[in-house]
């Protein structure tokens, strides 16, 4: 009871995400229902181009593509000319509550991202911006929710298809992740949602953390963007998506919510020129298991990047170095615009 | 004229004999199960220590088949010869890095394999040579692969080395137990090389060395050789029974 009430109390304290960055402070805010009755938020970097669709990854937000002004896909390609537009997955994010301000935790696969959040926020950007098409940038789990909508018929709204640390492949389970599974598994039984962002407030004020966290999520986050991560990036997870992708440890890829259809299979149905990236150092979706996403691919035009040191970038990036480590505005941004520029 | 006819065959016949011979540099025991490390060629055999130790230690014989200056084929040859030799008694085969590759290429018929740091595929990203020379003799800058006990190399064999970054030859697939082990520290045999191209070999054990594995750390192509804790799981394994 005791620590029901604690935790109760310290999901009070950090359920509410924090206020925008001083960088964004011209970005616009749509918040745009999706076809199921949930909502989504999109925050936009406003340029005269062609618009582009950037999505976080599993337990994350849209701060994890625009923490700070150096660290900032959206400002980077909006500085480029293209109109960027950042999307909080249901219960991430400003995505954590609807209209009404009640609560959106748990209640939902992966594949509601990709059947209801992407149609819905495309759907808003289209009419905003009368762009049929539009390209699209996913980390990790955002590159997975990606491939599922394209695969499944939305391939023809995209220009582009990018995935930044994107593992599909499953297979030959590492002891660390099986028991990453096991637990998750366990927990999505028993709670509707597992609170990380506590976990993570509470890791951003031990810079000299005894548990291995930092070594799991990235290898070259410095200063004062280590804590910033920590205390803007991260989001729960629900319990839905969690029992979807803890599957995988039977399955050997990422089927649907029902476990009956492989979504990797269904890649060879994406045609989209398309760029997938891998770090090196990635703890999380190591380059062997994003590789087979890169190889499932039915596109044509395709490139399979590995950032790390024997292919000439200056560090070997780890799971978040990809979208926020210190060297992403001189090495990873530059590869993502050569992509999505028409 | 007469010398130059006798001198090409002569040339042709080294360059294609046979090299490679079997040390015993540790304990001495004809009973025990013959443990045969086919070092790489240019790497020196003390680099192999680690794991003559760790195999004695799980009760084998551990033989070093050790390599002089020789083509690829030649080398191969020597590889093929030697296991043949051993084929009565019966032994386990362990090897490093290419050293793995060219146990391969020489169809050996051991009881079981352990492969550390062996690439089984080209790499699927393009490297960059030029960030730093590589070290006279070896394709790899030594700080992305660690220091170790060099021995001469043929010319021809280190190109070889080189081009299976990006070409690599057909395989035979061992039917027997299989210990593969690959870090993603290490440049030469990344887990994409290891673990995807070994995906249909019918008894496989697989081992990403790191922290996904509870290990301390992932280690580098050389540490691979060096670390006392993964010769131990390599020398675990081949003692298993069949």
């Amino acid at each position: 009871m005791m620590g029901a009430l604690l935790l109760g109390g310290l999901w009070g304290c950090v359920e509410d995400t924090p206020a925008p960055a001083p960088h964004c402070e011209g970005a616009e805010s749509h918040v745009v229902p999706t076809d199921d009755g949930a909502v989504v938020h999109l925050h936009r970097h406003a340029a005269e181009g062609p618009p582009v669709l950037i999505v976080h990854g599993i337990s994350s937000n849209h701060n994890c593509w625009d923490l700070t002004a150096s660290r900032s896909l959206a400002t980077f390609l909006s500085d480029a000319g293209l109109d960027v537009w950042l999307l909080d997955l249901r219960g991430h994010g400003d995505s954590q509550r609807d209209v009404q301000g009640k609560a959106q935790r748990s209640g939902w696969s992966i594949d509601d991202y990709a059947l209801h959040d992407l149609p819905a926020a495309m759907g808003r950007i289209q009419k905003v911006t009368g762009f049929d098409t539009l390209s699209y940038v996913g980390h990790s789990l955002g590159g997975m929710v990606g491939g599922i909508f394209a695969a499944q018929g939305g391939d023809k709204k995209l220009s582009s298809f990018v995935a930044v640390g994107t593992p599909m492949d499953f297979e030959d389970p590492d002891p660390l992740m099986e028991v990453g599974l096991k637990a998750g598994s366990a927990v999505g039984t028993v709670w509707p949602v597992l609170p990380s962002q506590i976990g993570a407030r509470l890791q951003a004020r031990l810079p000299n953390s005894p548990l291995p966290i930092d070594a799991m999520l990235f290898t070259d986050l410095t200063g004062e963007a280590r804590e910033q991560m920590y205390r803007r990036v991260v989001s729960h997870l629900s319990a839905g998506e969690l029992k979807q992708l803890t599957a995988v440890g039977d399955l050997g890829t990422l089927h649907d919510a029902a476990g009956e259809k492989d979504h990797l299979a269904a890649f060879s149905n994406i045609q989209t020129p398309a760029l997938i990236i891998a770090g090196r150092g990635d703890l999380i979706a190591p380059v062997d298991r994003v590789y087979a996403t890169y190889e499932a691919l039915g596109s044509q035009d395709k490139a399979f990047v590995v950032a790390g040191k024997a292919t000439g970038f200056s560090a070997d990036y780890g799971h978040l170095d990809l979208t926020l480590g210190d060297h992403v505005a001189e090495e990873i941004f530059p590869l993502i615009l050569e992509h999505v520029k028409p | 004229m007469f010398l130059g006819l006798l001198y090409g065959p002569l040339m042709s016949w080294a360059l294609a004999a046979p090299v490679g011979d079997l040390r015993n540099p540790g304990r001495v025991d004809p009973a025990a199960p013959v443990a045969l490390v086919v070092t790489t060629p240019g790497v020196g055999p003390g680099a192999y220590m680690g794991w003559v130790e760790a195999l004695e230690d799980a009760g084998f014989d551990a033989q070093l088949l050790v390599f002089s200056v020789g083509s690829l084929q030649a080398t191969v040859d020597g590889i093929r010869d030697n296991t043949l030799a051993l084929g009565d008694r019966g032994y386990v085969l362990a090897a490093h890095g290419y050293g793995g590759v060219l146990a391969l290429l020489a169809h050996p018929k051991p009881r079981r394999i352990a492969l550390v740091a062996t690439p089984l595929g080209a790499q699927v990203a393009d490297i960059r040579w030029h960030t730093e020379a590589p070290p006279e003799g070896l394709p790899w800058p030594k700080n992305w692969i660690g220091s170790v006990e060099g021995a001469p190399l043929d010319p021809s064999l280190a190109r070889t080395y080189r081009s299976w970054a990006s070409e690599f030859p057909d395989l035979p697939v061992p039917q027997v137990p299989a210990f593969l082990a690959s870090s993603g520290r290490d440049p030469v045999a990344p887990p994409e090389t290891v673990r995807i191209p070994s995906a249909e070999w019918p008894h496989r054990t697989w081992k990403r060395v790191g922290p996904l594995s509870m290990d301390p750390k992932e280690l580098t192509h050389v540490e691979m050789l060096t670390d006392s804790d993964l010769a131990r799981d390599m020398a675990r394994f081949l003692g298993e029974s069949p």
